[in-house]
């Protein structure tokens, strides 16, 4: 099938040999690639069974048949395993040059096993006809990290920081801590070259679709990213009563529009930059004084901002800078550092710095790194923190499933809090757009219903079909249908007959296995919920002051959601279920 | 002596209205909270009554909230053995004086099916007029407005606040401007140029309004009365 190379390499970095292995066509159909093959691979190789950090932990990295293509957004890739964070499946998405490259290898998917003697990099080569690749294990000096086709870990992830990063071209792949599984494995970085080109069935049509998609991508529904990029919801959250502070405490934090990307353009210098074949270019760099821009998007904001109390743009700027050199994820690193201030405030735990302490802040992510002094504590994660300290710390962890809660107040936004509690990454808002119903009059925000739950699940269906593709979630704005848009595009990349409802059930199988993956790893019901605070207290402050969420409401909406996936009530899946995955040989 | 008993009834959103009545502004507060101090000077006790999923104004001591759907049976039936009067929250000219000529009529005056012709009022009186859309609203702000500076009250013409953010605040070259009440789209138009912010009767695809931070609205015929907020949001906020 064009725009599948139709084989995996599989690499055991304990022996330090690789072997090609065939992915079945029927899969392929199924799947589509990218993060479906992905998470299937990761079926195939049993990896629920393993610790995340142990050897024989498998890694996915994953290419979607649009990428080698010259559609927008097109280069990027999927990394999957059990995350060390949540025990749960984890896929973690980034654009870089590394999908074109890594894809040119001739294959679909890479997996990694086994571990490193020493610490290394897996240098891979693509060699004469496909099918041959040649691996070596060379010393990390040896390759430069900054070359495109790399993709590499920080310290945090060498340090087995539960939310470390992977990078490649500047740009990271986050959340759920996969840096650490590279870290576990020694392997502090692979770089890849390759001369197989992405097969196309109709390279006219797909040059026609390219420039169509392009053309859109330049207009009105993507000017928004173009102009003020995702730095633009602080301002927009903070007047909607949406945006976290203190811990997801929810109090009124003055002056937080100091860190709105309205603001920042006007008292920083700031430039623009496109991830690898972009045409939207929604990347905003903001120079704190003194300094070279810094890459910031609207979650590292929060999460060093308003989430620890702290509204001074030089410090959260710095703070994420920091963040990304190291390799930590931003979300879950202010989210434990909030939770860890919350902690001190009541008593809980000493040693860390106040709400509003922006030095004590910079100072505990490196600590949080290199896992010394108190950062030692936090380098695994606010569910595990809270663990150590008692039942009553729990009750306000910002987790769900041990995943740190992105930048969305769920009593504020209660249909994203369903996303949140039923995500199989755990509260993530790159797998379920419901915010998306929240923003509108389709739903009330502040009163999730059943039906608010029927309507989230098709955000999180169309997330699983970008994440296939692969394309960037900004480009969906640009989509007349992204089903029929999407048909259309394999249609001419790899021939055959796709239609919106083949790519319908792609999607929703693609979430199916996450699930089912959740359920092998030890997923209960019970693990769908949020923290017991925001199910008990409300809004104290803002302009939805007293908006509440109650644990019973929640639970009506998760059964609602369970049910319209054709899950049972308490989200097992049945028999047809199982079999619909293509998980037996 | 038999206590007297007011059910204060939040309707559903009247399609051309666009927006909930007891939400609406007057008077400085809501409709609402305004009907429900009406209410209390001239009865003993006054309940609001809203659908099960209704959203209400926040409500102080000593009112009480109870949930029924609004069918003319299960309010009749939340009214006691003691004399009821039920008062749609979508009347803002209503006062005390007339809550007491109706109270005590009958055991139970529903004001919502006719006023009652009692002390001399005609039916149909400015009093009882209900809001059934955005006009009538405005109608009757500009009214009240023209009444109190009649009445030597120094208040300025009500006016509501345009506040633009991201894209738009850009766009707009400014944070916010104050701007005469109005339909959403009176009030929408008086955004700098090169924003538009409506086609026809809805708020533009790109850009996304929010009432005071609390609801999204689209529909351009709402009305948006003194002292509110509207907050002008991309619509692609989030992500």
């Amino acid at each position: 099938m064009a725009g599948h190379h139709g084989h995996y390499w599989r690499f055991d970095l304990s022996l330090g040999r690789g072997e090609m292995r065939r992915v079945p066509q029927v899969v392929t159909r199924a799947y589509v690639g990218g993060v479906g093959l992905g998470i299937w691979l990761l079926h195939r190789e049993a990896g629920w069974q393993h610790d995340p950090l142990s050897d024989a932990a498998p890694l996915v990295i994953a290419f979607g048949p649009l990428a080698g293509t010259p559609l927008t957004t097109s280069a990027k890739f999927v990394i999957v395993a059990r995350s060390p964070l949540t025990g749960m499946a984890c896929d973690a998405l980034s654009s870089s040059h590394f999908a074109i490259a890594g894809k040119r290898l001739g294959v679909d998917a890479i997996v990694l096993v086994g571990r490193c003697p020493r610490p290394s990099t897996l240098r891979a080569r693509a060699r004469g006809r496909a099918g041959n690749i040649d691996a070596e294990l060379v010393d990390p000096g040896v390759v430069d990290p900054r070359q495109t086709a790399v993709l590499s870990v920080g310290v945090a992830g060498e340090q087995r920081v539960r939310f470390a990063n992977v990078r490649s071209d500047g740009r990271h792949a986050g959340r759920g801590g996969l840096g650490a599984v590279l870290g576990a494995k020694q392997l502090t970085g692979l770089a890849v070259e390759g001369h197989h080109e992405t097969p196309l069935h109709d390279p006219a049509r797909v040059d026609a679709l390219a420039d169509r998609l392009r053309l859109r991508t330049r207009g009105e529904a993507t000017a928004r990213y173009r102009e003020i990029g995702t730095t633009g919801n602080v301002a927009a959250f903070a007047r909607i009563g949406a945006l976290p502070t203190f811990d997801f405490r929810g109090d009124a934090l003055p002056g937080v529009e100091a860190l709105s990307g309205e603001q920042l353009h006007e008292t920083r210098r700031g430039e623009r930059r496109a991830c690898a074949q972009c045409s939207i270019g929604c990347e905003h760099r903001f120079a704190p004084r003194g300094a070279a821009p810094v890459r910031v998007e609207y979650e590292s904001l929060f999460a060093l901002g308003p989430l620890c109390g702290i509204t001074d743009p030089d410090a959260v700027l710095r703070a994420a800078q920091r963040c990304d050199q190291l390799g930590l994820d931003t979300i879950s690193c202010g989210a434990t550092v909030a939770f860890a201030m919350e902690c001190g405030e009541r008593g809980l735990l000493r040693g860390v710095p106040s709400f509003g302490d922006a030095a004590g802040l910079l100072a505990l992510i490196d600590e949080i790194a290199h896992r010394c002094g108190t950062g030692a504590l936090l380098a695994d994660g606010s569910r595990a923190l809270a663990r150590r300290l008692g039942p009553e710390a729990l009750d306000f962890a910002p987790q769900v499933k041990g995943l740190e809660l992105p930048g969305y107040e769920p009593r504020a936004l209660q249909t994203m809090a369903l996303g949140f509690a039923v995500g199989t990454r755990g509260a993530d808002h790159n797998r379920s757009a419901a915010y998306e119903l929240d923003f509108s009059e389709r739903v009330d925000r502040l009163h999730g219903d059943a039906r608010a739950a029927r309507l989230a699940l098709e955000t999180e269906d169309r997330a699983a079909l970008l994440d296939s593709l692969v394309l960037c979630k900004f480009v969906r704005r640009a989509l007349r249908d992204p089903w029929a848009d999407a048909a259309e595009m394999l249609c001419a990349v790899c021939g055959g007959d796709w239609h919106a409802d083949v790519l319908r059930a792609a999607a929703r199988r693609t979430v199916d296995a996450r699930k089912a993956f959740n359920i092998r790893a030890g997923w209960t019901p019970a693990d769908d919920t949020l923290p017991a605070r925001m199910l008990r207290e409300p809004l104290p402050a803002g302009p939805v002051a007293g908006a509440r969420l109650s644990a019973e409401r929640l639970q009506t909406m998760v059964r609602s959601y369970n049910l319209a996936r054709g899950w049972s009530a308490r989200g097992q899946l049945g028999p047809a279920k199982w079999k619909e995955l293509l998980l037996d040989d | 002596m038999t206590r007297q008993l007011a059910l204060l009834w939040c309707p559903p959103r009247p399609p051309a209205l666009a927006r909930d009545p007891a939400w609406l502004p007057w008077r400085g507060t809501t409709l609402l909270q305004h009907l429900c101090h009406v209410l209390a000077e001239a009865v003993d006790e006054v309940v609001v009554v809203a659908g099960r999923a209704q959203r209400v104004p926040p409500l102080a001591a000593p009112f009480a909230l109870r949930r029924r759907l609004p069918t003319r049976a299960r309010l009749h039936a939340l009214a006691p053995a003691q004399r009821s009067l039920i008062v749609p929250c979508d009347m803002p000219q209503l006062d005390a004086t007339r809550v007491r000529t109706c109270a005590g009529r009958r055991a139970v005056c529903d004001l919502r099916e006719a006023a009652p012709s009692a002390g001399g009022t005609p039916p149909g009186h400015a009093h009882f007029a209900r809001i059934r859309c955005g006009d009538d609203y405005l109608r009757a702000v500009r009214e009240d407005s023209r009444a109190a500076r009649a009445a030597g009250s120094d208040a300025a013409a009500p006016q509501a606040r345009l506040e633009f953010v991201g894209r738009a605040r850009r766009l707009a070259g400014t944070d916010a401007i104050a701007v005469p009440i109005g339909s959403l789209a009176q009030v929408l138009s008086h955004a700098p140029a090169p924003l538009a912010l409506c086609r026809g009767d809805r708020v533009a695809a790109p850009f996304l309004v929010s009432l005071g931070g609390r609801d999204f609205i689209r529909d351009a015929r709402a009305p948006v009365g003194p002292g509110e907020r509207v907050i002008v949001l991309d619509s692609s906020a989030g992500g």
